[in-house]
This record gives structure tokens, C-alpha cells and sequence, in this order.
């Protein structure tokens, strides 16, 4: 049977493979957290006003093109 | 079976990967849905809505 034992590594080396390994994965997930949180929230005036009417092709959906005079309020 | 194997490699090998391309999908289909939907009611009930009428009653741009 082989042994296998556990070599030290240094934690400066450690966190460095950490992040390498990981480092990718979290920033896709980040990614998706990202736009999981700009899909649920679109509907908010603060989201759509503040941010998507401002994206250059993506705004023409999400700007109100309601003329004034035919707005109750 | 290439199909299956070019969408495993590309979308679903990593779960991060496979999570943001349905959130990213979820977004597109939901513009992409509504702006065919409506574009198609606007031309099949061309005419029809006050959009498309308000010329003849809105006497000038700016009301008294």
C-alpha cells in the first residue's frame, strides 16, 4: 500500500495555489451573481432608470416612450 | 450526440458557467420575447391603437 503524506507548503505558496485554482471560478461567479442580480432588479425604476436606460442598445427597451400628455400623473 | 457533447463542454462542465448563461439567457428572452411579441401585435392591430391615431386629436405638440 502506498503512503501518501501531506507536504508542508508555506502560506504565502498556499494562498497563491488558492488563488490560482479558484481564483477563475469565483470570478465567473461573480460574473453570474452580477447578472442574476441586474435580471431580478430590472424591474426597479432605480435599476431602470439609473442603469439600463444608459446601456446604448439595450436602453431603447427600457426607456418610457409614452408621450407627457398621455400620462395621467 | 456531438450536439450534447459541444453544449456539456461549453455550458454545463462548470456549474459557474452553466448558472450565468441561464441568467444571461433568462435576460435576453426576456427582451427578445417581448420586443417580437409587441412589435407583431403593433403591426397585426396597425391602426387600431391610440398611439396610432393621436396625430388626428392632439392639437399641437405642446398643450394649452
Amino acid at each position: 500500500m502506498a503512503r501518501v503524506s501531506f507536504q508542508p507548503t508555506s502560506p504565502a505558496r498556499f494562498a497563491s495555489t488558492l488563488a490560482k485554482q479558484w481564483g477563475p471560478t469565483l470570478g465567473i461567479w461573480g460574473v453570474g451573481a452580477g447578472t442574476a442580480a441586474l435580471f431580478l432588479l430590472s424591474v426597479t425604476p432605480v435599476v431602470k432608470k439609473g442603469l439600463l436606460v444608459n446601456i446604448p442598445l439595450l436602453g431603447t427597451f427600457y426607456e418610457d416612450k409614452t408621450p407627457a400628455s398621455d400620462k395621467p400623473f | 450526440m456531438a450536439l450534447a457533447n459541444a453544449f456539456y463542454s461549453t455550458f454545463a462542465k462548470r456549474n459557474s458557467v452553466f448558472v450565468t448563461s441561464i441568467f444571461a439567457g433568462a435576460f435576453a428572452f426576456n427582451v427578445g420575447f417581448d420586443v417580437a411579441v409587441t412589435s407583431f401585435w403593433d403591426r397585426w392591430n396597425q391602426g387600431k391603437q391610440w398611439k396610432d391615431i393621436r396625430s388626428r386629436y392632439i392639437q399641437e405638440e405642446s398643450d394649452s
